[in-house]
């Protein structure tokens, strides 16, 4: 499921993996998705939502890195 | 100064001192490349130690500290170079970025807090900071 943190995340992450020639779009799509939000949900601080999403990138980061637990055996 | 300096065409090169910058440039993009792929790598997809947290902290701030000067130069109306100044700046941009989240990060009681207010209903939230909904 795509929810609103999960499109931040990928934008920023998105940001973080460009090469030189598309870096500068990447951060500006990523900037965009951040303004659209605080647009959307008053009273949303947008240095504080850059700051949260930038954590909850790294939470993101090391989760994919983790293997997938066994499933329990029958 | 060293024969590599004298030795350059004093008309077209500055007296060696532009082919010598470009030099220390490219290093410097170098270098900034190596810490970067390195903190990816090893601080960000991994939980560091706090041991490499520190040391990293000590030599990001130095290579930003040291950008920012090279660039405030390569700015410099007497001698601009903006390729090479959106070069560094772009690497510059990016170590601050990943020294921001890694060494000044939102405390925790600020994480659950905006977690709860804004990404209540987020399924992402949820996964990503269960604290924030176990009290």
């Amino acid at each position: 499921m795509n929810t609103a943190l999960e499109g931040l995340i990928q934008a920023l992450n998105a940001w973080h993996e460009a090469g030189e020639d598309t870096e500068g779009r990447r951060e500006s799509v990523y900037h965009s998705l951040l303004e659209d939000f605080t647009a959307l949900h008053p009273g949303t601080n947008l240095a504080a939502l850059d700051r949260y999403v930038r954590q909850a990138h790294l939470r993101w980061l090391r989760a994919q890195q983790k293997p997938a637990a066994l499933p329990p055996k029958a | 100064m060293s024969d590599t300096l004298i030795s350059a065409s004093p008309s077209r090169d500055m007296l060696g001192v532009r082919a010598w910058m470009d030099g220390q440039i490219a290093a410097l993009v170098d270098q900034s490349e190596r810490i970067l792929d390195y903190t990816r790598r090893e601080l960000l997809r991994k939980e560091p130690t706090s041991e490499l947290l520190a040391e990293h902290k000590r030599a990001s701030r130095l290579i930003i500290g040291l950008l920012r000067m090279v660039i405030c130069q390569l700015e410099d109306p007497d001698y601009p170079q903006p390729a090479a100044a959106r070069q560094l700046g772009s690497r510059h941009r990016q170590l601050q970025e990943f020294h921001d989240t890694l060494h000044n990060p939102m405390p925790a009681s600020e994480l659950e807090q905006f977690t709860r207010e804004h990404f209540a209903q987020d399924a992402t939230a949820r996964r990503l900071f269960p604290e924030a909904f176990a009290k």
